[in-house]
């Protein structure tokens, strides 16, 4: 008897110290599978501390009645038993817990309850053990008792619900009236503050004086009066409270309560300025009434919940046999059966596919077949997908006659057919698939309005603005480079199907009706700028595209700068030679060489001289930036570099008021008798003084050139 | 009552305590069976594996219309009319609270307050503000969600432009797109995950960089490809002449084959990330001239993304492919088109800009919603910061300028899960500082990863004894942008 009751009183301490330490790290419990079973044993251990703590306690208050050697061997025992299988019992409950599904508050209140209703026992055994007085064990045998109903109170209603017992008796309002006979107060407004308010504005707590939990009081208002004004949210002491900062000493609800949702702001702000009505019935809210749609919208979220379906997944064996390039099965999430087929690659698309995936039948709900070339035959085989709610059939080759299998999907709840050849017989098939919510018909054969007033949207998509015109973009020059040999050609191009490209190579602005058309490159003899422009029925003229084209010329052996060019932009001599066009939006990059405190001097040398009668300086414009033309040009020729005689010399008219803003590159043609000579000298002379109307006036302009040819 | 204590105390033995301690510390070790991490902190056990999503997500793709440069917030979303009235005072001490400033800036005297002189009016059912720049996505009120607090830590670009693109400052950690690739995988396989698309307006432009689209400590197959602005889109991805795709598998094979070999050798998981690249360069050449073939594109389809979109290389091209790459299950499309730094001549920049990147963004969200793809294709709009209530330089209400403001600016997102036809977030009436709702940088990141169906705190990667989050230490959820 004596080992027995120590057995016990050892495997309390044991399952004392457990409780307590996995109190403190619940949080980080591994439920081994046996743990968890035995946590299931919980709603029948529970019963025991409860009868045997009663019982323990009617002893203890009867012990008058028996003799005190029994009293002591049967409460002794007695007394172990208890505090054992409430110390069991309640870690017992704690794996139970571990599993997660129930009310974070009832839970926490019940477990707490009920291990102090455990570690009180342990207390009085305790007490009893050190002989204290019997007023003593009595009072605290008294307080167990109600740790132990309070405990089993909460435990009852995570089981059983709030209100299980008495619920016959005080059937709630909210079951007998349908919501929609109900106050819009109490359906929709209540709910809100029961929520976030009651639990500390209620008849017991009264925070601010204040208590919501009936109609009246909340109307009288609390220590700083009325909580709204009927009509005027912004004023109302509610709507102020809810909108001041989080950590504001009078934001409500208080930082650390759950908050109000945006939309429950929005469901009470619209509430208060509609006047607060505490009387008007919600069904005489109009259904497009936007506190109609808020309370709707709210009692929607509080009840939905996420998607859970009961088919079993498909082994992942399956799944990865399924899967290759060009198909991919994936799960919908981690642990989730549901199954999302996408389909990729026209090319490689094969219907035999289609049909392996009949293995994952079930947990298929998501088919991407976009852009494939699916046709209607293929359609039975989707049609065996019984559980798909999403299916993407975007510019595929079905047409109406191959919807009627898709009635057999009984969850479809979106169709995607933007791009088919569907024409409007389709709307009616469509009407019978019994969920399909949403059908997307863009650019499709249902061209006119269509005569639907069932549930289905049909998306239309875009449709383009009739009285909108849109200017086309310019053409494009192919060439890459702007000196051109003799075999080369212009091209120009439009990537927009359709379009009339017209040109002209005078400087002229091509206009869109008498200009020549671009039928094929253009050939060129000389420096030509070349301008197009695109023209399509129903689009605006296209801006203007300028290309200009160089004529490849002879190359000469060598350049030697004769004047120092400006030390900023400073190239090599080779670069007025190197059949490279200089960028007119970088004059950094070495194409170019400037010159303003000297002209320039060049000297180009021609090893066997060859015939010559024009030679072509291609130079920058940009009047604004002080980069002019020249003012004056000598070219010197001969066969000895120390006796070169002019061969040509002309004066460059000067700039004119209409040349500001000019910014494009030019070409300064000097022809001269033709002649085979070794040496060419040319001398081009920068404008010393800009002219008055120049932002500049009086300052020297710069002259830049990248390229001379020789013809 | 204490002396009871006390010789009950008496009656404690050694060998009876003893005996109790070790059926104590028995108990200790029964529980601790039960908790076998508790002194490890998170446990990575919890940690999902990667690949697919935690939870259902909303989302599966994301497009990132990035407007780099930093589009002013006062011109296009944050209407501040008080800016107007009160033009060339002043920004008061209190408002700007020693907000640390840009160079640019910092010497300024007088910082004198200018408001938007474009007009603004309110669009869609719920009334959203937005300026005569955007008519087009005006019209889209309804299905967009401006968010009007987001806000940054960085004052100048780069680190700004890092950190909203990869949750840190300093330029090592994965680009957004690369951790998705990386949580979600791909979902076509011809095609990268994380595909990036450049272009540039007129407006002052800022630098792009490849380490904004970087793969940082994740594996290479993860960063973004930037694909080409000439006519073939993807570079070297021909054959070359003479030669045929069997004499490119054969090559592909034998190359293989001798990977493999360097692979046993060596084990470095590079080597398996180039075999299964070159796999899918081969596989690409199937995929791609499918994506960039724009000849079945509708007439009002190029319509409604503009003419422009036919032309390669500009803001309308690229939405258009992103919406073809989108629509072939590429996870991130990342685009950045350059110019919004106006620093002086805003008016004309934006306007430029605007025209540049209205209409086809616009068109992109249509577009993607008559084919039934908003819902699962999450688009977002935005830059990096945002634009300062006064003048930049001297006030002239002709031509002026803001200097960079991270402490709000405007962004706005549409499709995927994201709640539409709102505007999220409320600025004081100088448009500087934020009243509600704030978005940090790292709550935005929390918030596209929720939507994609990952739990921020979970999409983790360990590198150099440390785990890595794109959230870093920081961000939440923020539900009031959720559906």
């Amino acid at each position: 008897m004596k080992s027995f009751s120590k057995f016990i009183s050892n495997l309390s301490v044991v399952l004392a110290v457990m409780l307590l330490f996995l109190c403190v790290v619940q949080s980080k419990i591994h439920l081994h599978p046996v743990m968890q079973s035995a946590g299931r044993l919980h709603p029948l251990i529970l019963h025991f501390p409860i009868v045997l703590g009663i019982l323990l306690a009617a002893i203890w208050f009867t012990r008058s009645w028996l003799d005190l050697q029994s009293f002591d061997k049967v409460f002794d025992l007695l007394f172990r038993w208890t505090i054992c299988f409430a110390l069991l019992s309640a870690l017992l409950g704690l794996f139970l817990s571990r599993e997660g599904g129930y009310d974070d508050d009832l839970i926490f209140k019940h477990k707490y309850l009920s291990v102090a209703y455990a570690f009180s026992l342990y207390l009085i055994f305790w007490f009893y053990q050190a002989k204290l007085k019997g007023s003593l064990i009595s009072i605290s045998m008294l307080m167990a008792i109600g740790l132990l109903v309070l405990g089993t109170h909460y435990g009852s209603e995570l089981t059983h619900g709030k209100g299980f017992v008495l619920q016959p008796i005080f059937k709630s309002k909210t079951d007998q009236d349908s919501l929609i006979n109900q106050s819009f107060y109490r359906a929709a407004i209540e709910p809100v503050f029961r929520a976030k308010c009651f639990s500390c504005h209620n008849a017991q707590k009264k925070k601010g004086d204040l208590d919501m939990t009936t109609l009246t009081k909340l109307l009288e208002g609390g220590k700083e009066g009325s909580i709204w004004k009927p009509g005027d949210a912004e004023n109302s002491l509610i709507m102020q409270n809810v909108h001041l900062a989080i950590d504001d000493k009078k934001h409500m609800p208080p930082n650390g309560k759950v908050q109000l949702t945006s939309d429950e702001i929005a469901l009470l702000t619209y509430w208060i300025n509609a006047g607060a009505n505490t009387d008007s019935l919600f069904k005489s809210y109009a259904s497009t009434d936007t506190l109609y749609i808020l309370a709707m919208k709210r009692l929607q979220a509080t009840t939905s919940i996420e998607k859970n379906y009961s088919f079993p997944p498909a082994g992942t064996k399956v799944i990865s046999g399924l899967n290759d390039p060009f198909c991919t099965i994936t799960p919908l999430a981690q642990n989730s059966p549901a199954l999302r087929a996408d389909f990729y690659v026209r090319e490689k698309y094969d219907p035999k596919k289609l049909q392996d995936l009949l293995k994952i039948k079930e947990q298929l709900v998501t088919l991407n077949m976009d852009n494939m070339p699916v046709a209607d035959a293929d359609l039975s085989t989707i049609s065996k997908f019984n559980n798909l709610e999403e299916l993407n059939l975007n510019n595929s080759s079905i047409t109406s006659n191959g919807l009627e299998g898709l009635k057999k999907l009984k969850s479809l709840r979106l169709l995607s057919l933007a791009g088919t050849r569907l024409d409007v017989s389709a709307i009616q098939i469509l009407a019978q698939i019994p969920s399909l919510m949403q059908v997307y018909i863009w650019n499709t054969g249902i061209k006119d309005s269509i005569d639907y007033h069932g549930k289905i949207e049909f998306n239309r998509g875009y449709v383009p603005d009739a009285g909108e015109v849109l200017a086309l973009t310019p053409p494009t020059f192919v060439n890459e480079d702007a000196i051109l040999d003799s075999n080369e050609a212009v091209s120009i191009k439009h990537q927009i199907p359709g379009v009339i490209i017209r040109y002209t190579i005078n400087d002229s602005i091509p206009d869109s009706s008498s200009s020549p058309v671009y039928e094929k490159p253009i050939f060129i003899s000389a420096y030509t700028t070349i301008k197009a422009r695109a023209v399509k029925e129903g689009w605006l003229k296209s801006p203007v595209a300028v290309f200009s084209a160089f004529k490849k010329g002879l190359k000469p052996t060598s350049a030697t700068l004769l004047s120092v060019p400006n030390s900023k932009y400073k190239a090599d001599s080779y670069t007025l030679i190197d059949d490279q066009k200089g960028n007119i939006g970088n004059l950094l990059e070495p194409g170019w060489i400037a010159y303003r405190e000297n002209p320039m001097d060049v000297l180009f040398y021609f090893e066997h001289a060859p015939s010559l009668h024009r030679i072509s300086v291609s130079y920058n414009n940009s009047v604004n930036s002080y980069i002019v033309p020249p003012t004056e040009v000598i070219l010197l020729a001969g066969n000895d570099s120390a006796h070169l005689a002019v061969v040509r010399q002309l004066k460059l008219k000067p700039l004119e008021k209409s040349d500001l803003g000019k910014y494009k590159n030019d070409i300064l043609n000097i022809d001269f008798n033709p002649g085979k000579y070794n040496y060419y000298r040319l001398k081009l002379k920068n404008v010393t003084k800009l002219p008055t109307f120049h932002p500049g006036k009086g300052q020297v302009g710069w002259l830049f050139v990248d390229e001379v040819f020789f013809y | 009552m204490a002396n009871e204590f006390f010789l009950h105390r008496l009656n404690i033995t050694r060998r009876h305590f003893m005996q109790k301690s070790g059926l104590a510390l028995g108990g200790l070790a029964l529980g601790s069976l039960l908790t076998k991490d508790l002194f490890k902190g998170n446990s990575l056990a919890s940690i999902p594996p990667v690949g697919l999503p935690h939870f259902a997500p909303k989302a599966k793709r994301i497009i990132y219309l990035f407007q780099n440069g930093a589009p002013s917030q006062l011109e296009i979303f944050d209407y501040k009319p008080k800016l107007n009235e009160m033009i060339g005072q002043d920004l008061p001490a209190s408002i700007r609270m020693g907000q640390r400033l840009t160079g640019m800036t910092a010497n300024q005297e007088k910082f004198p307050l200018i408001g938007s002189q474009i007009k603004f009016s309110q669009h869609g059912q719920a009334g959203t503000w937005i300026s005569d720049l955007f008519p087009h996505i005006s019209r889209l009120a309804d299905d967009i969600c401006v968010i009007k607090t987001m806000n940054t830590e960085a004052i100048n670009h780069d680190p700004a432009l890092t950190f909203i693109q990869t949750g840190a400052q300093q330029g090592n950690r994965p680009s957004m797109g690369a951790w998705m690739s990386y949580g979600l995988g791909s979902e076509n396989k011809n095609l990268p995950a994380f595909c990036v698309l450049l272009s540039r307006g007129k407006g002052n432009g800022q630098g792009v960089y490849s380490k904004l689209w970087t793969n940082g400590f994740l594996d290479s197959i993860h960063q973004g490809v930037q694909f080409s602005n000439s006519d073939e889109r993807v570079l070297y991805l021909n054959n070359p002449a003479g030669s045929d795709r069997q004499d490119r598998r054969a090559m592909l094979d034998q190359l293989s084959q001798l990977n493999a070999h360097a692979f046993d050798e060596f084990k470095d998981p590079e080597i398996k990330a180039k075999i299964e690249q070159y796999e899918m360069a081969y596989r690409m050449q199937t995929a791609v001239p499918e994506l960039t073939d724009l000849t079945k594109e509708t007439d009002s389809t190029i319509k409604m993304y503009g003419p422009e979109c036919l032309v390669p290389g500009t803001y309308a091209a690229n939405c258009l492919l992103a919406r073809k790459l989108s629509e072939s299950g590429v996870r991130f499309v990342q685009l950045y088109h350059q110019g919004w730094d106006s620093h002086g001549n805003l008016v004309n920049e934006m306007t430029g800009q605007a025209k540049d990147t209205d209409r086809p963004s616009a068109a992109l969200i249509t577009d993607l919603k008559q084919r039934g793809l908003l819902d699962e294709t999450l688009v977002i709009w935005g830059g990096e910061f945002g634009r300062t209530n006064y003048c930049q330089g001297k006030l002239d209400p002709k031509n002026y300028g803001r200097d960079h403001h991270p402490k709000c600016y405007s962004i706005f997102m549409a499709g995927g899960g994201i709640k539409p036809g709102i505007t999220y977030g409320e600025t004081d009436e100088f448009g500087y500082n934020i009243v509600e709702n704030p978005v940090p940088i790292n709550d935005f990141h929390a918030t596209v990863l929720n939507l994609m169906g990952l739990d921020h705190e979970k999409l983790i990667f360990k590198h150099l004894g440390r785990r890595y989050r794109l959230t870093d230490v920081a961000g939440k959820v923020l539900n009031g942008l959720i559906a």
